[in-house]
């Protein structure tokens, strides 16, 4: 889906210093109208600090953040009632029930109880809605705060690193009430993660953050690029690399000890490929196709070692 | 603003940390009442008679032969010879200081409970109030809604002092519900000496006059609620400068019980006098319960206590609205 | 719901509280503050008439620290022991209060039983004991090295009418009940200026006797010769109040007058 012309979150310039250490730095990007936004990074790259500045949690040190077209500083009641969000983990009162829960939520920004309804229906929770939180699952929990995120009918859902301790199951349908959330009801979706897989296969667009500073922004294809890495077991191996090295599309491959290649190709001439080699009398064993890690981006995109190494 | 402080009192009820306090209450009031019981029935015992005059004068003269004794400091002296005098006037003018029924039982409670028990009681109520927001991460969602920072504390604050109400409410029910039940319910009417007052070493009696018990009580329960409001205040404070539960009660714990050690140990140490904890004694000045420490008085008193109270909310306000949530 | 009509009212009685409370405490503060003075409560001019005395009738102590029982490690006295044996001894319940304060002088005591409510115990007294006189004669004599015979007859006048006094007194209040008076001892009888001392003593303990035989009712109790032979035996470590074994000997002495029943049998009293 395409970039709307008017940015449901905007920031810009976004910094935060604690204690002289600059945790996240100079941070600007744009999330459009109807948009699942991914927010990439390992774990202690300043994900949360950069979250917890877009909903007011944290003052930013330098920059500016604007939800709905209100500056979250200046007009904090009327941005942020513009925003839902899960930080980290869904963490409501256990001692009340669900519903208890959500009318504490909804009394304080004046929410009716048909809406409570309405979004217990749509998280599928109906049938426990009356018991104790605390006797609810980790999934149960987070769609109670799906629940209480989607109260206040938002422009903008931000959710951290949501698929926390969920199992195959749960991510999935996660995955598929996002994309529902904002294809359907045009909210705009900022997630984050760890997992570039899930990001992925969740998001349109997506912001790579490392050491508290965005390393790239845009489309998932363009980043993560059509190239991916494919391993072949063939026979004869000398040969067999010869023939892999002479196609245009192969940039770099290694060969480790065991017989087996890794060829970064796009994973569309991988038929092509085959033939080739097929074509030459070489036998094909094997074709097993990796999906990029986090750390492959990494090192394809600051092209070092460096930043890659010392941070994972 | 009303359905911000409904959420909190929603919180404060169903945490049910109001049930342990009364269950506290439930199990200490009887022990008490026994204490008190058994006290009046081994003075009884041992005089071997019941009227209160042979009673009153016997503690007066015990009272006169500890004062006669050496080995006691000067403070306390004075103590016992104002304690005394006071006996003394209720003597001279044939009212009982102590008439034995519930009304009369929660007079008395509340004049011991109000330095140490009702603040310990206040303390478990306030000390998790916001810090227990923190701990449980809820603080996260707390403040990610359109409604000011201050707004949410002001309804927490305002919520914590309609639970100390309760709780001092719950103290005088029990207390007379559980107390009734072994000296009888009646003595509301029953007439109580207030108005003393302390010039130096003398017992003022120009001002005394009686009131009816019931009204008594009234204000001295009143009183005692005006005490725990400045501790539950200091202890918001402290609640929300820790962000552990643990910690904020021992903070709180550790400094109400040593300020009523402290004026105990060194009564002749007078900067005492202006910290909150040795002025939570409000009801001393109703029932002309001498002062241990010089110079103390009931405005003297108020003004310490609501100085520290301003202090701690303009703290508690400050730090709350412009602190960063890190963890 | 009946869990939130319950959280419900506990909210509303919370508010309620906080309202009430708030009220006790300006009000409270204004009473404190400013005494409504109009109210202001007078001496009650009547005693108490109807006082619950138990059948067995009241014992009542007076004077200084010997009825006060200092010396005895229990804390008895020949005040604790003589109430116990009486309380075997009556089948009725009996009461005992113990207006003894350490230290007393005659005068002082001629002061306390002015009190109303003194001597509303000494108008219901069955049986009243008392010491008193030790202190007078001691204050009063100087220190032991140097007696001051001058200044000891003085408060000895003194003390004797004192004495008339406070026996006018208690035979005003209580014409029935008997008094039993120890009379002093001296507590020096194993010192070098003994000699002095015990003259002074017996000058004193003529006093008491001559002042005693003007009351009825009023009966003296010898205790010199109990603690002149072997001071140190019966004396507390002191050397001035008697020990345990210094008391029961003085209840032996008291015992013996005690069960006695009163000489004449008022014509209106109660028969036991």
């Amino acid at each position: 889906m395409a970039k709307q012309n008017k940015p449901v979150l905007y920031v810009e310039g976004l910094s935060k210093t604690i204690r002289r250490r600059t945790i996240v730095q100079d941070i600007s990007f744009e999330v459009g109208e109807g948009e699942i936004f991914g927010f990439l990074g390992p774990n202690g790259a300043g994900k949360t600090t950069t979250i917890r500045m877009l909903v007011g949690l944290i003052r930013p040190s330098k920059g500016k953040v604007k939800i709905g077209g209100y500056d979250l500083q200046t007009d904090f009641l009327k941005a942020i009632s513009h925003v839902g969000c899960i930080v980290e983990n869904p963490e409501l009162y256990p001692y009340l029930t669900g519903r208890e829960n959500l009318e504490l939520f909804a009394r304080m920004a004046r929410i009716d109880h048909a809406r409570i309804r309405e979004v217990v229906e749509q998280v599928e929770l109906t049938e426990r809605i009356d018991d104790p939180v605390k006797t609810y699952s980790l999934g149960m929990r987070q769609r109670l705060g799906i629940a209480q995120a989607l109260l206040g009918k938002p422009k903008l859902l931000i959710l951290d690193e949501p698929t926390n301790g969920l199992d195959p199951a749960g991510i999935r349908e996660l995955r598929a009430f996002i994309r529902k959330l904002a294809r359907k009801d045009g909210i705009s979706v900022f997630v984050s993660s760890h997992i570039l897989h899930e990001v992925q296969l969740m998001c349109d667009r997506v912001a790579i953050i490392h050491q508290g500073k965005l390393v790239q922004t845009g489309p998932i294809g363009e980043l993560v690029g059509d190239q991916s890495m494919v391993e072949w077991k063939i026979e004869p191996a000398d040969r067999g690399l010869k023939v892999l090295q002479s196609l245009p599309y192969v940039t770099r491959w290694e060969q480790p000890d065991d017989g087996r290649i890794l060829v970064h190709m796009p994973a569309e001439k991988i038929a092509e490929t085959n033939r080739s080699l097929v074509d030459k009398q070489i036998l094909v064993h094997e074709i097993r196709t990796h999906r990029p890690t986090l750390e492959d981006i990494f090192l394809q995109m600051t092209g070092g070692v460096e930043s890659a190494a010392s941070d994972l | 603003m009303q359905h911000l402080i409904y959420n909190e009192m929603m919180k404060l009820i169903r945490k049910k940390r109001i049930w342990v306090i009364a269950l506290i209450l439930l199990i200490l009031i009887p022990i008490f009442t026994y204490a008190q019981y058994r006290t009046t029935k081994e003075t009884m015992e041992r005089l071997g008679t019941s009227d209160w005059h042979a009673l009153l004068t016997q503690q007066i003269v015990d009272a006169q032969n500890r004062l006669s004794s050496n080995q006691i400091p000067d403070e306390w002296k004075k103590y016992l010879k104002l304690n005394i005098e006071q006996q003394q006037y209720y003597l001279d003018h044939d009212i009982n200081p102590t008439a034995p029924g519930g009304p009369t039982f929660i007079r008395k409670f509340v004049e011991q409970a109000v330095e140490l028990f009702l603040p310990l009681l206040v303390v478990i109520l306030a000390a998790d109030i916001v810090s227990s927001e923190h701990s449980a991460g809820t603080i996260k969602l707390l403040l990610t809604r359109p409604v000011p920072r201050f707004k949410i504390l002001l309804s927490k604050y305002i919520a914590l002092l309609l639970g100390t109400s309760f709780l001092i409410l719950m103290t005088a029910v029990l207390g007379y519900v559980i107390s009734g039940a072994v000296f009888g319910y009646e003595g509301w009417t029953m007439p109580v000496l207030t108005g003393f007052s302390q010039n130096g070493n003398n017992l003022v009696t120009t001002h005394v006059h009686l009131l009816p018990q019931w009204k008594y009580d009234l204000m001295a329960y009143g009183l005692a609620w005006f005490s725990c409001c400045a501790i539950g205040t200091i202890s918001f404070m402290v609640s929300v400068l820790v962000r552990s539960t643990a910690s904020s009660m021992g903070i709180m714990l550790a400094a109400v019980i040593s300020g009523g050690l402290l004026s105990q140990l060194a009564p002749s140490w007078e900067a005492l006098k202006y910290l909150a904890f040795t002025n939570l004694g409000l009801t001393d000045y109703l029932s002309g319960h001498p002062t241990l420490v010089e110079g103390m008085s009931l405005p003297f008193s108020l003004a310490v206590l609501i100085i520290w109270s301003l202090l701690s909310l303009l703290v508690a306000f400050v730090v709350f609205t412009r602190r960063d949530i890190l963890a | 719901m009946v869990k939130k009509s319950l959280w419900n009212t506990i909210y509303f009685l919370s508010v309620c509280s906080f309202l009430f409370l708030a009220l006790g405490c300006a009000w409270g503060i204004r009473d404190i503050l400013q005494p409504s003075g109009s109210e202001s409560v007078k001496a009650s001019s009547k005693p108490n008439e109807t006082l619950p005395v138990p059948a067995g009738g009241l014992l009542l102590g007076l004077g200084d620290s010997l009825t006060r029982g200092i010396g005895d490690p229990g804390g008895q006295g020949y005040f604790g022991i003589v109430k116990t044996q009486l309380t075997l001894r009556e089948k009725e319940p009996m009461s005992s209060v113990n207006l003894a304060v350490s230290g007393l002088t005659s005068d002082e005591l001629r002061r306390q039983i002015k009190q109303p409510h003194i001597q509303n115990l000494l108008k219901n007294a069955k049986w009243i004991v008392m010491t008193i006189g030790s202190n007078d004669l001691f204050q009063s004599s100087g220190s032991l090295k140097k007696i001051d015979v001058a200044a000891a007859e003085k408060s000895r006048l003194q003390y004797q009418q004192n004495l008339t006094d406070i026996l006018t007194e208690i035979r005003t209040c209580n014409p029935k009940a008997t008094v039993y008076l120890f009379d002093i001892y001296n507590p020096f009888g194993d010192l070098p200026e003994a000699n002095l001392a015990s003259r002074l003593v017996t000058a004193w303990n003529n006093t008491i006797s001559q002042t005693a035989v003007q009351f009825d009712r009023v009966i003296v109790i010898p205790t010199f010769d109990l603690f002149a032979m072997d001071p140190g035996k019966y004396l507390y470590s002191d050397h001035f109040h008697p020990n345990h074994l210094g008391y029961e000997r003085m209840v032996e002495r008291l015992w013996q007058v005690i069960q006695d029943p009163p000489k004449e049998e008022t014509t209106d009293g109660q028969t036991k």
